[in-house]
Formats: C-alpha cells, structure tokens, sequence
C-alpha cells in the first residue's frame, strides 16, 4: 500500500467472460480489442432475427467445484461460483480469512431463470417426477450469494442484489456500504448473469433490442455510440471481486488494485424500461458518487460508460456526460467495453468494473470497438475502435437499468494524487 | 444380489451425491448409518438413479431400503418390470 486509503478496496478480481476467463485473459483481450460476440450457438437460432450473442467459451465448471454442484447448479450459479473462486485466488486469501467477518453480495438481473424455464419445460413434457428434488433450493435469486458462501465456506451476510442492469454496479457499492457500516471486513462482490436462454431471447428480440443486421459478421455486431448502433448484444458471464477493509487489506499486506470511493444509486420512478429523457435522475446518481469519493468531475479521467448500444441509450448517456463534465466533456475518453462483451445484463456492471480496474492497472483506455459512422449526438471521445496508452488515477463506471434505475461508481487508483 | 455393474453405478451416483470417492462407498455399506445419507441427499439420488435408468423408482419401497446393494437390486427389479410392461405392451408412455 503506497498512500493515503479511503474505506473500502479492491484486492482481487475474478473473471468468467465471454472475451476470457481469469483477469489475465481477460485484460489481454480488452487492451487488443478482441471480441467475444460470435454466432449464437448455445440454443437454435433459427427462429430469432438477431442470431449472435457474446457466450463463455471454454467454461469448465468441473475446475470450479465438485461434481454434485455442477450437475445441479444453474449456469449463473457456475458463473459465479467460479468468479468468486478466482477473486480469492487472485487476491491471495483463499484459507486466510475470518469466514465469519467474510460476506458476499452478487448482483443478477434475470438469475436462475433460464434453468427455471428449462425445469418447467420438463414438468410440461416429462410431469411430476422429472423435476430435480433440489430445484426449490436453486431456482430463487438468493441462490447466487448462498451457492457461493457454501462452497467457499463463508460465514457472513449472503445477499444477492437484483436491480435490473444496475445489480452488479449496485452490489459492488452495497459491499462499500457494508465494509464502511462495519458489517463485514471482506465482501465477494459483483455480478452474474446467464440469460441466453429462448424465452429471454425471444423477448429481447421482441422488444427490438438486439442487433438484427450483422448476423454475417457477428464481431461488429455490437456498435455503442455509432450511427448504425442496432441494439445490444446478449452476453452472459460474472465478474466477482474481493473487496475488503483498507484495513483488512493493509494489515495482510495487499496488493490494493483500486478503492471502491464512491457510488451513487437513483431510480427515475417512470418508466419499465428505460431512462427519463430529462436525465435529471441519471446525472444525479454520478455526481453523488462524485461527491461520496470527494472527486471533481475535472478529475476523472475515463469513463466506463453503459454504453449499450439502443437507440435510446447512447446519446442520452453521452448528454447526461456532458451535463456532468461540462467543457471537460470532450477530452474525457468514454468507451463502453460492451462493443468486445456484449451486455451482461445484472453483472454488466461488475465487468465493467473489471475492464476499468484492467485499465487503471495496465495503463491503457479501452476501446470501443466497431465506431466508423459517427452519430451526430453522440460526440465525445469514445476511444474509438482500438486502446490507447492512458493513465487512469480516478474513474468512473455507469450503469443503467430497466425501471429507469440508474448506479454509478467512482473507483480511484491507489497511492497516488487521486486520493486525497 | 445385484450385477455389479448396477451396483458400479449406484455407487458412482452416490459418491457424486456425497462428494466422497467412489472407494468410501461399499455394496455392503448403510445409506444412513455408514454413509450419513439425509432425505435431501437420498431424494437427489433417488432422482439421478431415475434419470440415468429411465425408470421411475418406487417410494415406498425406497424408505424401506438399507444398504448400496438393496438400492441395486431396486433398480435392476425396476428395469426388469418396465421391461416386462413394454414387451407385453401395458407401458404405453414409455412406447
């Protein structure tokens, strides 16, 4: 630890992408621009317009747990199950800690709910008897953070955050929130989400949410911020984190990758879907984590955007920015790390804290891939199509949800002039 | 006595169940004294012994069972009478 800490910080990171699995991987693909949307192959295609999506590839859930709970767990469990382990492991505390003072707190939009429609498909076609005798115990959203502190042995508060697109930015500041209040010394925090499943998909397809014409090429499917942007790309996927006491992490001598500053949380109370035009409830969701970290808004220097990619999103997130930096707007980089990863959805939040974190490390802006047309009300520098070298001292991460929710973090880099 | 190769699989599907070695588990061995198998645990491996013979499993009698070996022998009688309602054609949702 080389300064001065505020609170709550960031000693691991555990990543199971669509763009990689271990923050390893996971940042070599970022600082490349390499992305994880291909063909949707995970279900029949056929019947939707949209036909890609941003799966996991070589996910092996046997590396992460015992055979009883990959037989029986949903893939979201698996996702974070996973994560988590890789979050310890990466922090350096897997055995060492006090399980009793340890908590976990996961955030998920849809949950266990492609395995519960894949249960109930096999109650209609095969009846009463083909329903596992574990499903009650795995189809509810708590399942996420309960699953994870059994098989980790953690002994502290098990809570799983559902709000929407905003859980895992919400979660990660919830594990703030219980560090700061003296609830637990270490929280495994961040998101999970496995919802490339018919139902939902056919939902989003629905909805005209996800991108219809780059089926032939899927890895440019995916466009934040550009004039022909066609929606979201579903992805699934966890990226959990250790977050603990700058005490708890200076006192076991921790390698502290960011502090978790600030983070603001609003909820528009308009719309099912999406955000107020007004973006009166988005900007104050920034500024209040601003003002929780103590940062100017001068003083951030990347920005993880939304970034999802609708119609709607993209230059509505860009004027609420502008409302927010002012004239600083335009030498801010924003990017939206969605472009490689698609949207996770409930841990879109907690990947793109990993992508920022990735970031701030290895000092690089993250690209947004696949923005050639520009639109006219999205103008900002966006980090187009290929990372660039830049240091990040302090950061901001922004999330937004259905139920007009809107969470917002600042994370800052450890021992240098962004504290203070 | 059951084929071991039915009680290789019950064996196997316990150990699953209990996250032990398959070496832990014996033909001889009692569900509940030896094994510590409670009703989750023994309704999770009634179920996978369902899935993995395509048979269903009579309850009843499952209660009433002790040993590795008992399970077996329940589950080769139980193939044995699915076999017999398809050939003389009394199974008709398993045709």
């Amino acid at each position: 630890m080389n300064g001065p800490m505020s609170g709550a910080v960031i000693t691991g990171i555990g990543c199971v992408t669509p763009i990689g699995i271990g923050v390893d991987s996971f940042s070599e693909a970022l600082r490349h621009g390499i992305s994880g949307v291909g063909p949707l192959t995970a279900m029949d295609a056929t019947p939707y317009r949209c036909r890609v999506a941003a799966e996991v590839k070589g996910f092996e859930p046997l590396d992460f747990m015992p055979m009883r709970e990959a037989r029986s767990s949903p893939r979201v469990v698996q996702f974070a199950v996973a994560a988590s382990r890789l979050a310890l492991d990466h922090a350096g505390i897997r055995r060492s800690i006090d399980s009793t003072r340890t908590g976990v707190v996961l955030g998920t939009s849809v949950g266990p709910s492609a395995y519960n429609f894949e249960q109930f498909a096999v109650f209609i076609e095969r009846g009463v008897r083909r329903i596992p005798p574990g499903f009650p115990a795995q189809a509810h959203y708590g399942v996420l953070a309960s699953e994870c502190a059994i098989q980790l042995d953690l002994h502290g508060p098990a809570l799983s955050v559902s709000s929407a697109c905003t859980s895992g930015a919400d979660a990660i500041g919830m594990a703030r929130a219980m560090i700061l209040a003296g609830m637990a010394d270490v929280v495994i925090a961040g998101g999970a989400e496995a919802p490339i499943c018919p139902l939902l998909f056919a939902a989003f397809d629905r909805l005209d949410m996800m991108p219809t014409h780059f089926n032939d090429d899927p890895a440019t499917a995916s466009r934040p911020f550009a004039a022909d942007r066609d929606g979201f790309v579903l992805g699934e996927g966890s990226a959990v984190f250790v977050v603990e006491s700058e005490e708890h992490a200076r006192a076991r001598g921790a390698r502290v990758l960011a502090v978790v500053a600030g983070y603001g949380a609003t909820c528009d109370a308009k719309s099912h879907f999406s955000q107020d035009e007004g973006g009166d409830d988005a900007e104050r969701a920034i500024r209040l984590a601003l003002a929780m970290a103590n940062v100017a808004p001068a003083r951030i220097d990347y920005v993880n955007a939304h970034g999802s990619a609708t119609r709607q999103n993209d230059p509505f997130e860009t004027a609420v920015f502008r409302r927010v930096f002012g004239a600083d707007a335009p030498a801010i980089p924003v990017s939206s790390s969605k472009s490689l990863f698609g949207h996770l959805l409930g841990a879109s939040g907690a990947v793109e804290v990993a992508a920022t974190l990735a970031a701030m490390e290895h000092r690089f802006l993250p690209p947004t891939l696949n923005l050639r047309a520009r639109d006219p009300d999205c103008d900002l520098d966006y980090v187009p199509n290929a990372s660039r070298p830049g240091a990040i001292d302090a950061a901001l991460s922004t999330s937004f949800g259905f139920g007009s929710r809107n969470a917002a973090l600042v994370l800052k880099r450890c021992g240098d002039e962004a504290h203070g | 006595m059951a084929d071991p190769r039915t009680t290789e699989t019950v064996i196997r599907l316990i150990a699953i169940e209990l996250d032990i070695p398959p070496a832990e588990v014996r033909k001889a061995s009692s569900l509940r004294r030896d094994l510590k198998v409670d009703s989750v645990a023994a309704a999770n491996l009634l179920f996978a012994l369902e899935e993995e013979y395509a048979v269903d499993l009579d309850l009843e009698r499952v209660d009433k069972l002790d040993t590795v070996d008992d399970i077996a022998t329940l589950v080769e009688r139980s193939i044995g009478s699915k076999a017999d309602r398809v050939n003389d054609g009394s199974d008709e949702r398993e045709q």
